[in-house]
């Protein structure tokens, strides 16, 4: 490992080497290493020092092994299956489907008892832990419900609910914007179609007379063999997700295309982010922003040395910052610094080359409040929330998708009117006769 | 004219097919068929008379030079038109075995060879570069070619002239001279092509235009049935010709005619099995386009097509196109000891044999169909002697036939023109005042054929017999076999007066007495009854549907009168001039030219002598029982019944065939069937079945239900899901 | 500045994601009636949709959230043409049983 390279610029040689490596000995150890922010002292060792070596709680602590988790998720598969399997309608009498739901919610809770337990231990704020247990129980009590529901009408009030769960899931996941078009979308406008069409179609009966519902609401088909096959999808698709991730193919150099783009542009840092591994690439665009850093950064600098800067001295200040993207002093904390908190990191790397660069060519020691102004000019680069984030990524990364997608939505509305005026008539009906008499010859 | 302009005689009468091709879409076009075939046969004609000869070698004295023992590539010329077929490309060499040295020597080379080139190679110097299989349309040009190229176009504008008036108003007449346009062309590539292939092909393409002439009546059934009979006959004929060409390439590796017979003749050649075989291979394929036993039994049936085809066709070129083919390639018969006197047996066998049937048919034409088989019998016999003069004879045969029974036909087609289709003998008697022309040039078709002396077919006829008898009482090494040969020439030289002129005498002398036929001129119904619209393509002598028998147009008269012309004199004219061609024709390069028998013999005199008295003993017999008396030839008839019967019935031939040939064939083929139907078919139902069977067995699992298929689909999922997992570990 | 996702899973949302399609994927087969057939591919669509943003912020990127604006319109798009197709179904039969379709019937 090429110590040299992976430091951070600017950071003296004596300060880093203990911490670092030890820090590198614990993330290589546990094979994932997640960064989380400090307490916000500004301070890059205090970055370091806040890196939990335990990426998963689950698999890295030295008291549970990792087929310990499959396990208790296969139990509950298996038992879910079975309530399941109770709930469908068709096949039990309400009490006993009532037992199979009880049954179903208490494998549910089990299951996060079992996975929240060591939550207390870890010490950190639970509170996205409990909303998550939350709104993914009301989920998928919900979904049971929908599917197991005898009467339309329910069954879509039901996905509203599982709507509005996996809405806040959303936004445990800091996808607000996504959150909230789901709502807006699924429950208001999708499932008010739903409610149309059940009207039109169903005639929904008395919620008080089940018996009034037809059969085929009353009566699933073959719901052991699916939720036996199901099941076991859905233990695969587990098993899967709690695999060990794949080595991580080694960073692949920049295209020569991306070269060539970069050096059209005079930007030096641009140049650099252009030789970047993809996804390091895309990290520091995200952190650099659309605007280039001289033109960012030359008001305040020259606020900071309260004269105006000459030329060469912003084109060394966009050179710092490009050796510093060239340095890539983060890219040694493996295997991928793929989560938000990589960003922070940078940002705080970043800041340190800049207040070196600020400071030497304002020729004094930045203060306290020069460094606020620096940080708040680098938040400025990055602006960007999370709806305005996603618009950008829409419109900068899928335009043709996002026409295509306009395209495809225009085609639906005008199939569906046409659709509309259509009128399938007894003619177009298969002969049921002629079929049984097929059957019983 | 240049000899490199023979090259477009084939062609010329292939763009006339093409013309007459379109001239088939109105019937009113029609018309401008004739004159177009008519020139463009006649254009071809001029070329190759003019042409031709230019190429020939000649002596100091301007005769065309002897071919004995001279290179094919002497006597001949060799022009190309197309490349066509160029395969294995190989180096050539010097003829001591070296490579050309030098660039004129390297030239030299290539020019011996076809479609050669010269290549500059490094240290070798020059390399000639020739293909191993070639086969191209180019044209040998040698006196035999010449021959045959004078009767082909000759003949055939004469008979193109008198179709045209034959078949006036006939609603395919277009197509008839289509037809005659692609035989044209067919023939002179075959007699021209200076390769086997091109021969072959050529011969086919002949064939094709017989069928298409013999079954040009398609309507009326006998006609299909003698074209396909003709077809499928000559096919086993074609058979055995093919086999034969292979068999040349395996053994001289090369179909380039000149270049085979260099290598069968030079001094170096020893014979082995493949050149045993050749000849007998290529044997079956003359027999079979030459209707000589035991494949000539389609010709008589032939003569369903249009009369002027059968002149032309099946009388005067294409089934003489054996002979031909015989005699240009001589040389490969003579390598095999037997082939000769095999070939020389067959058709002495075939003339008698055709001859005895002849003289009891009752049909006009197939008594000269089977006249025709007969003299082509003594063309074998001639060409199949290892004398010179037997060999002209027989090509000299091949002329003089070509004009006189060109003529019979003709005169023939006449007298069925003018009875409306009645050819039976028995039926017409006295017709000399009614149709007088056709009377007397139908006597001159007679006497030629007759042998009498003086005409044409007297000397070629005499040339042949003298050359049988040469080889058979030879000094040294007689073969006592052509002796019997010889005599069975001399009693059929009796049988063909006598066949001639009973069909002459009964039809032209005696009573006037006739019965008319029942079609326009036997062809077509139609022809008899014009509607209005066509009226006017009619002739008026069509018109006067009287019931008298009446003589031909001036337009059908006037080539016949230059055919009668050659049929009596071009054996006296001709003698020369075609001897000169066929001693300077590949067909003698290796025969020898010195009498075999002893000088005071004069073999030839004895024999003119001896058969113009038989020829007159016949013409005198034919003419007791059948004009003058023809009570004492019924009551002659009536004590000889049984043979009589026998031979009207052609001895069986056709039965024995079809019992012998045709009917066990139809059992195996009825054989074949079942084992077909039963076996095959049932293995191949069964192969149908099983899907069907496993098809049964999975259909439930399609019930139509759309959460069936989901379901599966889903377990489908898993499955895959299941199995990357497990790969993944 | 807080981070929800901190100490917490991605596994666990993959989890709920999967949880969720495999209920569609049940109700799907074994739900006769046409509206709640599709209302189940709907729930597989949450399910898809939990994993796509879950996995977005793990990235730290944002295509996973775009992609859920495209699931959106197909998810809208299926809606408008399924449904018409649900009643036009519905017009010729005068019933909403899966089953009753069965012209594929081998």
């Amino acid at each position: 490992m090429d110590s040299a390279r992976s430091r951070p610029v600017g950071v003296s040689e004596s300060t880093l080497a203990g911490q670092q490596i030890d820090l590198w000995k614990v993330a290589k150890r546990c094979g994932h290493a997640y960064l989380l922010p400090s307490s916000g002292t500004g301070c890059w060792e205090d970055v370091f020092a806040a890196i939990i070596t335990l990426n998963d709680p689950l698999r890295c602590d030295p008291r549970i092994m990792d087929s310990a988790v499959l396990y208790a998720l296969y139990v509950a598969t298996v038992v879910g299956a079975i309530a399941l399997i109770l709930i469908m309608p068709g096949a039990f009498s309400t009490a006993i489907r009532r037992i199979g739901g009880l049954l179903g919610a208490a494998t549910l809770g089990g299951l996060w008892l079992w996975l929240g337990r060591f939550l207390p231990e870890l010490g950190t704020d639970q509170a996205p832990f409990l909303y998550y247990y939350l709104f993914s129980g009301i989920a998928i009590i919900a979904a049971v419900r929908v599917i197991s529901h005898t009467k339309p009408v329910y069954a879509a009030l039901w996905f509203v609910m599982v709507i509005l769960s996996s809405a806040g899931l959303l936004l445990i996941l800091q996808a607000e914007f996504m959150a909230f078009a789901l709502v807006i979308i699924y429950g208001g406008a999708i499932l008010v179609t739903y409610m149309f069409v059940i009207m039109l179609a169903a005639q929904a009966g008395d919620a008080s007379h089940a018996e009034d519902a037809p059969e085929y609401d009353r009566v699933a088909r073959e719901p052991v063999l699916a939720v036996l096959v199901g099941f076991l999808m859905m233990a695969l698709l587990l098993t899967a997700i709690h695999e060990p991730a794949p080595e991580v193919p080694a960073a692949r150099g920049p295209s020569d295309m991306a070269i060539k783009v970069a050096m059209l542009t005079d930007r030096p840092e641009e140049r650099a982010i252009q030789r970047l591994p993809p996804e390091q690439r895309e990290l520091v665009r995200q952190t650099f922003g659309q605007r280039g850093m001289a033109e960012a950064f030359g008001p305040v600098i020259a606020q900071i040395a309260d004269r105006e800067l000459q030329t060469r001295e912003l084109e060394e200040f966009q050179a710092a910052i490009g050796a510093w993207v060239e340095a890539q002093p983060w890219r040694d904390v493996k295997p991928r610094p793929s989560t938000q908190q990589l960003p922070l990191l940078v940002d705080r790397l970043l800041l340190e080359t800049i207040d070196q660069q600020v400071s030497s060519i304002a020729g004094r020691a930045l203060t306290e409040e020069d460094r606020r102004l620096l940080q708040q000019t680098l938040a400025n680069q990055r602006v960007l929330g999370n709806v305005e984030r996603v618009g950008f990524d829409l419109f900068n990364a899928h335009p043709l998708g996002l026409e295509l997608a306009g395209v495809i939505l225009l085609v639906a509305l005008i199939g569906a009117v046409i659709m509309a005026r259509q009128r399938v008539t007894a003619a177009d009906e298969p002969e049921q006769p002629a079929i049984d008499e097929e059957v019983s010859a | 004219m240049d000899v490199s302009m023979v090259k477009w005689i084939p062609w010329i009468s292939l763009l006339s097919a093409a013309i007459c091709g379109v001239l088939c879409f109105r019937r009113a076009w029609g018309v401008w068929a004739a004159p177009v075939t008519i020139t463009a046969i006649a254009a071809s004609f001029v070329v190759a008379m003019l042409a031709a000869p230019s190429g020939l070698l000649r002596d100091d004295d301007g005769r065309i030079a002897d071919a004995l023992g001279k290179s094919p590539h002497d006597i001949g010329q060799t022009v190309k038109a197309i490349d066509w077929i160029n395969l294995n490309e190989r180096d050539a060499l010097m003829d001591d075995g070296s490579p050309p040295a030098t660039l004129e020597e390297a030239r030299g080379l290539a020019d011996q060879h076809q479609s050669a080139r010269i290549i500059e190679s490094g240290e070798a110097g020059y390399s000639v570069r020739v293909p191993g299989l070639s086969a191209n349309f180019s044209y040998y040009i040698d006196p035999l070619t010449l021959l045959m190229l004078f009767v082909v176009c000759g003949i055939g504008s004469l008979v193109a002239i008198y179709g045209a008036g034959y078949m006036k108003g006939d609603k395919g007449y277009a197509r008839f001279f289509a037809a005659v346009s692609i035989f044209i062309f067919a023939m002179t590539s075959m007699v021209m092509g200076d390769n086997l292939v091109l021969l072959f092909l050529g011969w086919e393409m002949v064939g094709l235009a017989s069928y298409l002439l013999i079954g040009y009546y398609f309507k009326k059934p006998s006609a299909a049935a003698a074209a396909r009979k003709a077809f499928i006959v000559n096919r086993i004929g074609d058979l055995g010709f093919a086999l034969g060409i292979f068999l040349t390439y395996m053994r001289y590796d090369t179909v380039v005619i000149s270049e085979v017979l260099a290598m069968a003749t030079s001094p170096e050649h020893v014979a082995d099995w493949r050149d045993y075989w050749i000849p007998f291979l290529l044997m079956l394929g003359a027999l079979g386009k030459s209707a000589q036993i035991p494949l000539y039994v389609w010709l008589p049936d032939a003569m369903e097509g249009p009369t002027p085809v059968s002149a032309l066709i099946h009388a005067a070129t294409m089934v003489t196109s054996g002979v031909y083919m015989i005699a240009r390639l001589h040389p490969l018969f003579e390598n095999s000891p037997y082939a000769l006197p095999t070939v020389a047996t067959i058709g002495g066998v075939t003339a008698f044999f055709a001859a005895t049937i002849a003289t009891s048919q009752f049909d006009l034409k197939k008594i000269y169909a089977y006249s025709t088989v007969s003299q082509l019998g003594y063309m074998f016999l001639g060409v199949g002697m290892g004398v010179r003069y037997a060999i002209f004879g027989g090509l000299f045969h091949l002329l003089t036939h070509a004009f006189f029974k060109a003529l019979l036909f003709l005169t023939s087609g006449n007298v069925m023109h003018g009875t409306h289709g009645q050819l039976d003998i028995r039926k017409l008697s006295g017709l000399r005042h009614l149709m007088p022309f056709t009377c007397w040039l139908m006597l001159a078709g007679c006497l030629s054929l007759a042998a009498f002396p003086l005409t044409a077919g007297f000397f070629s006829k005499d040339a042949i017999l003298v050359g049988v008898f040469e080889q058979g009482l030879a000094e040294t090494d007689p073969n006592r076999w052509y002796v019997v040969l010889g005599v069975l020439g001399l009693v059929t030289a009796f049988l063909t007066p006598f066949y001639a002129f009973r069909a002459w005498f009964r039809v032209f002398m005696g009573p006037e007495k006739y019965e008319m036929g029942t079609e326009a001129h036997g062809d077509e119904e139609e022809h008899a009854h014009p509607s209005g619209a066509d009226s006017h393509l009619i002739d008026e002598d069509h018109h006067a549907h009287d019931d008298k028998p009446h003589e031909a147009s001036w337009l059908m008269l006037a080539p016949l009168f230059v055919l009668a012309l050659g049929a009596l004199f071009v054996g006296i004219i001709g003698y020369k001039p075609v001897k000169e061609l066929v001693e300077g024709s590949t067909a003698v390069i290796s025969t020898g030219k010195e009498s075999l028998i002893s000088a005071d013999l004069n073999l030839t005199l004895i024999i003119q002598i001896a058969s113009g008295i038989i020829a007159t003993l016949g013409i005198l017999t034919a003419a007791y029982f059948h004009w003058l008396n023809r009570q004492a030839g019924q009551n002659l008839a009536d004590r000889l019944a049984g043979p009589i019967r026998v031979l009207e019935n052609k001895y069986w031939v056709d039965e024995i065939y079809d019992l012998a040939i045709v009917k066990p064939l139809r059992l195996l083929g009825w054989i074949f069937q079942l084992v077909d139907t039963l076996l095959v078919g049932g293995l191949v139902k069964l192969f149908g079945w099983l899907p069907r069977l496993l098809g049964q067995l999975a259909r439930p699992s399609q019930s139509g239900v759309l959460h069936g298929y989901g379901l599966s689909m889903l377990a489908g999922v898993a499955l895959l899901v299941l199995l990357i997992l497990l790969a993944a570990r | 500045m807080s981070t929800p996702l901190s100490g917490m899973l991605l596994s666990h949302f993959l989890m709920t994601g999967a949880i969720l399609f495999g209920l569609g994927l049940i109700g799907f087969v074994t739900r006769r009636n046409l509206i709640i057939m599709f209302l189940c591919t709907e729930l597989m669509f949450q399910g898809v949709v939990i994993s796509l943003v879950s996995l977005s912020l793990h990235h730290g990127n944002f295509e996973g959230q775009t992609f859920v604006i495209f699931v959106l319109t197909i998810a809208a798009a299926e809606a408008a043409l399924a449904l018409g197709l649900v009643v036009l179904l519905y017009r010729g039969r005068k019933t909403l049983d899966g089953t009753a379709w069965a012209l594929l019937r081998g």
